[in-house]
């Protein structure tokens, strides 16, 4: 069982557990300064969280280049309309 | 023989089906036209959109985020063991999994119900409209994905796979990655950007 639990999965695991809890925090609404910075901080931890899930667990990082291309692209094209969105809003 | 199973794994390589990675392409590329509306239709009517962010719940979307990634590493777990035949390991990691995904079923159904009594539809507006569409497609990915868990959790047990034969294990697996990432954007994009 320790073979299966000691592994890279388990690490990246705990690093999007930890990742989401810093999202929690940035995310506070009585602090509307922070919130600009706030967005983009929120937007970048769920795409790095998105990057791991994607790369480890699905174990994109050992498929074909154009497979891991295309999900690189999808995640910068993404994360980019929203903070583009976000900062019309703000605009 | 050895150095062609090597050079076989060390090969670039997609996990399961090239049908089930073609459909994760087109879906998630849905689901980023769905984001890109909503993030637009939001600068557009800003103010009505934060008058009716402020009836979301951190605590829900907090909850079932932690229970998807869960799930989702569970999963991941399930396929290592099958890959090392252990065959008892990776039934009851699925298991898990499964239970991780009907825990967010619950509280996705407590949250749904909460909206309602408030009186909050698909018709109060554009971003309960938004609200409604992207959770409830998304709900619906959860409901097929842990059908497509529990029976491959059967058949786990049932002996179907082995290190040897594991291509419906691995595109199951995928999809439900999928269901995963597309909600570690939804949770950000409804309940945190404010």
């Amino acid at each position: 069982m320790s073979r299966l639990l000691l592994s890279t999965t388990s690490l990246v695991w705990i690093v999007l557990i930890v990742a989401t809890c810093i999202n929690i925090g940035m995310a506070d609404e009585s602090r509307p300064a922070l919130m600009a910075f706030g967005a983009v901080v929120i937007v970048s931890v769920a795409a790095i969280k998105i990057r791991l899930v994607i790369f480890h667990f699905m174990e994109i990082a050992g498929a074909p280049l154009p497979w891991r291309l295309f999900f690189d692209a999808w995640l910068l094209a993404v994360s980019g309309a929203v903070l583009h969105g976000y900062r019309a809003g703000l605009a | 023989m050895a150095n062609e199973i090597v050079a076989e794994r060390s090969m670039p390589k997609l996990p399961g089906s090239i049908g089930i990675w073609t459909f994760i392409a087109a879906d998630s590329s849905m689901f980023g036209f769905f984001f890109y509306a909503y993030v637009m239709d939001r600068a557009a009517k800003l103010p009505e959109f934060l008058a009716a962010q402020q009836s979301m719940s951190f605590v829900s979307g907090f909850i079932n985020t932690l229970l998807l990634l869960t799930s989702s590493y569970l999963v991941a777990l399930a396929v290592r063991a099958v890959r090392l035949d252990r065959l008892r390991a990776a039934t009851v990691a699925l298991g898990l999994a499964v239970a991780c995904g009907l825990g967010f079923v619950v509280v996705k159904i407590f949250e749904y119900a909460d909206k309602l009594v408030a009186g909050h539809s698909m018709l109060s507006g554009d971003f309960y409209m938004f609200y409604f569409i992207i959770t409830g497609i998304h709900a619906v990915h959860v409901l097929v994905g842990l059908t497509i868990l529990a029976v491959n959790c059967w058949w786990l047990g049932r002996g179907v796979y082995s290190s040897r034969s594991l291509a419906g294990l691995e595109s199951a697996a995928s999809y439900w990655h999928m269901v995963d990432f597309l909600w570690v954007m939804i949770f950000p994009l409804l309940y945190l950007l404010r």
